[in-house]
């Protein structure tokens, strides 16, 4: 016998996965049926449950040994085929809420996601008899499901707003629920959405940052600081203990959202504290004691942005022209450091609070630009230098040529 | 004062009889003259780097978290440092140029044949030790490019069979490039190349004297080496100064960034020039041919290329013996074509 058929013969004699757990007979089945079947099945070949080793009866239930279809779909199999929205919960709660079944495929993963569901907008409206809203396969799908870490999955970071916006942005779907629909596109545009959709920062909130993922339901007033406090701790300290704080819970403000937004958070900057265009403007007229500690602020902020543009544009010629300005670079971090704290520090509403970052903030703007200036300057030197050099090596050459010239004549 | 201080030396070191020699000593005129300035133009460029060197030493720290940051300290605190990294990055470049330069205008001269064998192998000997030179010394900055051309070059050594990875541990210090593979290289640049090179030029500079220039026999005319061809060289190495320092101010010898271990190679990483044919043809070489590694052929080819160089006084006879004269420039032509293309090959891909 050949060692090719022999090899042949041993591979057939080795277990099958299949044929070493019997033949599913879900697979065998489904996969004869319509398309929708099969794709079922595809796409269950990469679900995370699948690489775990779970299979269709460990969900539906069933005995997948029987090859008929009637004895393996029975209930007194434990069939109990695909569950209706309002059963979903705890069809997947049945084990992903125990934590004795759950720590054996992954000790650190959560088990309150159904207790938490229950508790959101989305399960309120759920157990009200509200079969449109999202469950768990809406997020995460039924078959595909991956874990949020895998780029691939619908619950990765850069995917969720396109997951919610796929119901919130559906205006046909949405309607009854007096909520708006813009809140992806606004988001698209918005700091946080650049940042995690194009630039690819999976450190940038999505909606579910502030929202909550299973316990999804929107900030109330008095949460809003809290929840934007989790990221931008110092402003919301800044702003807690700032007289703004008191006025504006007795007014029912929105603490951050007022000035910033909601969805459509733009990149902060001291245009929001212009006198005539500014956020101030919602409350304050111009010339009162608001407006004018805004465009004290605004002046303060602009001047030192002006001083570190101006030294940042002093290094990058001073670098073009071959000079080594790494100490420049140094200064105008701390620059850019103070900057971000003289940012910070207009959540405390006092003009003195920025100054004093300000202050720290233009001297080191200032030490980065002199570094730049001095840069410039040697190699202007530098050159004077070679020139001095060439002439005196020219000179000395011509004179050894004469040398030898006469030497030789 | 001077005849007394002459006659001072006189008595003890005979100083009279080397003015002599030194007074009739003559160097050839002919059409291939002007080669002999190469050798002058590489111990000028010897001399810069040890100079430089000297000084660059005086405020360099050896260390993986010291290096970087003298070398920095150096070219933007230390009056004149940019000038001292940048004249010894250049000249250490032009060096190896120049001693390439000066071997291949040695074979075109045929210069190497007997008597001169002797000098032509310690001239290969003191091409391999400026490539050392270049080599131990690209990592002393400890930056990032440095750090990964070094690690690239000496995953090389731990390919050759049976000592491979012996030899690597030797160079690295250790399996990986770290700290204690810079102190080596450091040591290697600073102390052992220097007094190998230092001897070897002596020894090189020797067989020159005692043997005199070659195609001193056929030449019509000679002139006199003290002061004629002297100042003629003197006035090439204030040249070549300046052509360095015109280098070292309008392209100043970039530092980069630190070395990182755990970041990946950045893209586009090659060595310097003279390693680049070497490196291109290993880059290029099937994972296998007969079932030995490429990279094993392509090291099994240097090698028998670096040893076919250094012998070829030994074997151009046999060459000469069968009136093959012309093969010799078909090789040597060829393998300076092929080289070349190869860095060109190597610089644009």
């Amino acid at each position: 016998m050949s060692r090719a058929a022999l090899l042949l013969l041993l591979g057939c004699l080795l277990p099958h996965p299949a044929r070493a757990e019997g033949k599913n007979q879900c697979i065998v089945c489904h996969a004869a049926l319509e398309a929708k079947h099969k794709a079922v099945l595809r796409s269950f070949q990469q679900d995370i449950h699948n690489q775990k080793g779970l299979s269709c009866h460990s969900c539906h239930g069933g005995d997948p040994s029987k090859a008929d279809m009637g004895e393996a779909m029975s209930p007194e199999a434990g069939f109990v085929g695909a569950p209706k929205p309002a059963e979903v919960p705890a069809f997947c709660g049945k084990c992903h809420s125990q934590a004795r079944l759950m720590k054996r495929y992954n000790p650190s993963v959560p088990v309150d996601q159904e207790e938490k569901y229950w508790t959101s907008r989305h399960g309120e409206r759920l157990k009200a008899g509200d079969e449109k809203v999202a469950t768990c396969a809406s997020c995460h799908t039924a078959h595909s499901i991956l874990p949020p870490k895998d780029p691939r999955s619908t619950v990765y970071a850069k995917n969720v707003p396109a997951t919610c916006g796929a119901c919130h942005s559906d205006a046909k779907r949405m309607k009854g629920y007096g909520l708006p629909t813009d809140q992806a596109a606004k988001y698209s545009g918005s700091v946080h959405g650049k940042a995690l959709l194009e630039r690819g920062d999976s450190a940038a909130p999505a909606c579910n940052s502030c929202h909550g993922n299973h316990g999804a339901t929107p900030p109330g007033v008095a949460d809003i600081s809290l929840t934007c406090g989790q990221c931008h701790a110092g402003n919301m300290e800044l702003f807690a203990k700032s007289p703004m704080a008191s006025t504006w819970g007795k007014k029912r403000f929105h603490v951050c959202a007022t000035c910033h937004g909601h969805h459509d958070i733009s990149h902060p900057d001291t245009a929001l504290l212009d006198g005539e265009k500014g956020v101030c403007r919602k409350c304050h007229r111009p010339g009162d004691p608001g407006s004018r500690t805004a465009e004290e602020m605004k002046g303060l902020l602009d001047g030192m942005q002006s001083a570190y543009e101006a030294a940042d544009g002093g290094l990058k010629a001073a670098e073009a022209k071959g000079m080594d300005v790494a100490a420049g670079w140094d200064a105008l971090q701390e620059a850019k450091q103070a900057f971000f704290q003289a940012r910070t520090a207009v959540h405390s509403f006092r003009v003195a609070a920025v100054q004093e970052k300000v202050t720290s903030g233009l001297a080191a703007a200032q030490k980065a630009a002199e570094t730049a200036r001095k840069a410039v300057w040697e190699f202007s030197r530098r050159r004077i230098g070679l020139g001095v050099a060439t002439l005196l090596i020219t000179f000395l050459v011509v004179v050894l040529c004469l040398k030898i010239r006469d030497l030789e004549s | 004062m001077k005849d007394l201080v002459l006659s001072w030396l006189d008595e003890r070191y005979k100083l009279s009889s080397f003015l002599e020699w030194a007074r009739h000593k003559t160097v050839p005129v002919h059409r291939w003259t002007i080669f002999y300035y190469t050798g002058g133009v590489c111990l000028f460029l010897f001399l810069v780097q040890i100079a430089t060197g000297i000084l660059l030493l005086m405020y360099y720290r050896v260390g993986a978290e010291s290096s970087y940051e003298s070398v920095r300290f150096i070219t933007s605190q230390v009056e004149f440092g940019w000038l001292m990294r940048s004249v010894h990055s250049w000249a250490a470049n032009l060096l190896i140029f120049f001693v390439l330069a000066h071997m291949f205008s040695i074979f075109v001269m045929r210069s190497y044949r007997s008597p001169r064998e002797l000098s032509w192998v310690t001239g290969c000997f003191l091409l391999g030790l400026m490539m050392a030179f270049g080599f131990s010394g690209y990592l002393l900055p400890w930056n990032e490019l440095a750090y990964f051309a070094t690690k690239v070059g000496t995953d090389i050594v731990g390919q050759l069979p049976v000592a491979g990875g012996w030899l690597l541990k030797l160079v690295r210090g250790g399996e990986e490039v770290t700290g204690a593979t810079l102190s080596r290289f450091f040591g290697l640049h600073v102390a052992i190349l220097p007094a190998a090179a230092t001897c070897l030029i002596g020894v090189h500079l020797l067989f020159v004297q005692v043997q005199g220039m070659s195609h001193g026999e056929d030449a019509k005319a000679h002139m006199p080496f003290f002061p004629n061809f002297v100042l003629r060289d003197l006035a090439l190495w204030l040249v070549a100064l300046n052509v360095i320092c015109v280098l070292a101010v309008f392209f100043p010898w970039e530092l980069g960034l630190k070395a990182d271990a755990l970041k990946s190679a950045p893209a586009g990483i090659k060595p310097e020039w003279y390693f680049l044919s070497q490196y291109q043809l290993l880059k290029v070489m099937p994972a296998r041919i007969l079932l030995v590694p490429g990279e094993l052929w392509g090291i099994f080819l240097f090698g028998a290329a670096g040893g076919a160089v250094l012998l070829l006084p030994f074997w151009d006879s046999l060459i000469r013996a069968r009136g093959k004269e012309r093969w010799l420039d078909v090789l040597g032509w060829g393998a300076l074509a092929a080289t070349a293309a190869l860095t060109v090959w190597g610089h644009l891909s």
